[in-house]
């Protein structure tokens, strides 16, 4: 058993991190710290153990012990050898910093069999109440000080599909993972006031929320995963049929209200013909009990949705309209060409695209940059994904120097 | 739900292992002890959910699933047979049944690491 600890611990010691963005190595160094403090509860158990008398069974608890440091390696290696680009990083954090009211909000990314959202503590108590009851009889005193002190400590760990490492255009799905910590976190359940109380109420909330926050990109990216790995309703989720039909309800809208500058406006009418599409061809397996919970969940909830992502930023529809507004300024004062003064717009970054330059725009004008017909028939292109990270990237550095510009004096 | 089943499978491991160190620990003390409270206290219902049930998709993997199903009533009736030794395990006469009861399911337990990951 300690050899086995041993060899995880040094694993989780010597773990690399060299990473670019000073947040995501804050956050890798915190998980480390959690992870090793997990190993100690582990030696505490083993220790105990060892304090038993137990000439005939000493094996099987070895054994035990052993099978449940395991796991623990897996979860390590799930967020220190996560395949996805480190940019996906810049993404989560600008949702999170812009939700989580300025204080700083630590996370890490892992490779999971789904997208999910956990933490470090969570993931703990699950192997604790397993491992748990009868502790050892020696040596018990500081677990309890321990376990208490990852809670305090504890990271959200925002987890992705494996399959999708590398598809920068199921990115937005993680901002749905993301907000359940921000859901729990800021007691964000008042938006289900009035809301028919169904078993997935927050799933089918959140998913309004991120559209309304995150546009079209969203519902394109959600409605393309879920035909691609569709599942039934469970006690937690609503069925993949039903999350699109509250995608769909938001593009109805969005069409209705017609607001939408070009050529954003003209995109939505392809993404919600690809929603309608898919949900024809499945609105079948809904019973029509339940499309009209998602209808209802949907007209009650719109406005505080929207009045929530107020409190921070503007809803999508809003943000791209202010967008084109303090982009047209910056032109009307002849700022354009200092670089950290630009306000791109979806068409500039269409046409850096077509430069093969990548664009300093805001992450939800990027995304929704890639919502036309045309541009979706270039989702298998690896130049998509390659501009899109740069851009989060170039995106990042030039916010970093306008906030490192604002702090120097004078 | 995978991961969730992992954990059950994990608890059934770790409270019949508690039933083996509460037997070791009686043989020493001669006195009942916690751990054969927690083994006492598994029950079918719960063995069956975390390994055999077929109402959660992906329970284990498929080849070990059939060989599984293969050892399921010999380990549930191990268990049975254990937990009624460790019921009335204060007037057991001889330390002999206790070790046969420590062996069996000991052998058990085997074949159940052979279906979960082990290091």
């Amino acid at each position: 058993m300690l050899d086995g600890l041993n060899s995880v611990e040094k694993h989780v010691r010597t773990v690399s991190l060299e990473v670019p963005y000073v947040f995501k190595l804050e956050s890798l160094e915190k998980a480390k710290e959690l992870f090793l403090k997990w190993l100690d509860i582990y030696k505490m158990y083993t220790n105990g153990y060892r304090g038993e008398i137990l000439p005939r069974t000493s094996r099987h608890v070895i054994r035990m012990l052993s099978s449940f440091t395991n796991d623990l390696e897996n979860q390590v290696r799930e967020v220190f050898e996560a395949r996805i680009a480190s940019e996906a990083y810049l993404l989560v954090n600008e949702f999170l910093k812009t939700f989580a009211r300025g204080t700083p909000c630590c996370f890490v990314l892992a490779e999971h069999k789904e997208f999910n959202q956990t933490s470090i503590g969570t993931l703990l108590t699950d192997k604790l109440n397993n491992l748990s009851q009868p502790r050892p009889r020696v040596g018990m005193a500081n677990l309890d000080i321990v376990i208490r002190d990852i809670k305090i400590r504890d990271l959200p760990v925002i987890c992705y599909d494996h399959g999708q490492f590398d598809n920068v255009l199921s990115w937005p799905l993680l901002l749905h993972e993301a907000f359940h910590y921000l859901y729990s976190t800021q007691r964000l359940d008042r938006l289900a006031k009035d809301c028919p109380q169904v078993s997935w109420l927050e799933e089918a909330l959140i998913d309004m929320y991120i559209v309304n926050y995150f546009g079209p990109a969203y519902a394109l990216s959600l409605a393309t995963y879920l035909q691609k790995y569709p599942h039934e309703k469970t006690i937690t989720h609503p069925s993949f049929v039903s999350r699109i039909f509250i995608a769909l309800k938001y593009l109805e809208k969005v069409q209705e209200d017609n607001k939408l500058p070009l050529p954003s406006s003209e995109h939505v009418a392809h993404v919600f013909d690809y929603l309608k599409r898919v949900w024809d061809e499945h609105k079948e397996s809904d019973p029509l009990e339940v499309q009209d919970q998602v209808s209802k969940v949907y007209d009650v909830a719109e406005r505080k949705v929207k009045e929530l992502i107020s409190e921070n930023t503007l809803p999508f529809g809003e943000f791209l309209m202010e967008t084109e507004k303090r982009r047209r300024k910056v032109y009307e004062k002849g700022e354009y060409e200092y670089v950290e003064n630009q306000v791109l717009s979806v068409s500039d970054v269409m046409e850096y695209f077509d430069y093969g330059i990548p664009a300093a725009a805001d992450p939800r004008i990027i995304f929704n940059s890639f919502i036309s017909k045309g541009r979706q028939q270039m989702i298998n292109d690896r130049r998509t994904g390659l501009f899109i990270k740069e851009s989060l990237k170039k995106w990042h550095l030039k916010n970093a120097w306008l906030e490192a510009k604002a702090r120097k004096p004078g | 739900m995978e991961e969730k089943n992992k954990l059950s499978v994990q608890n059934i491991i770790g409270r019949v292992t508690h039933g083996l160190v509460g037997m070791d620990i009686f043989l020493n003390e001669k006195k009942s002890n916690d751990y054969l409270k927690d083994f006492l206290t598994l029950r079918e219902d719960e063995i069956k959910e975390a390994f055999l049930s077929r109402s959660v998709p992906k329970k284990l993997i498929p080849s070990h699933e059939a060989e599984l199903s293969k050892e399921e009533s010999a380990f549930l009736s191990c268990v049975r047979k254990a937990q009624e030794i460790v019921a009335k395990i204060d007037r057991v006469e001889s330390d002999r049944e206790i070790e046969d009861c420590i062996n069996e399911l000991g052998s058990r337990m085997d074949i159940i690491y052979a279906t979960v990951p082990e290091r």
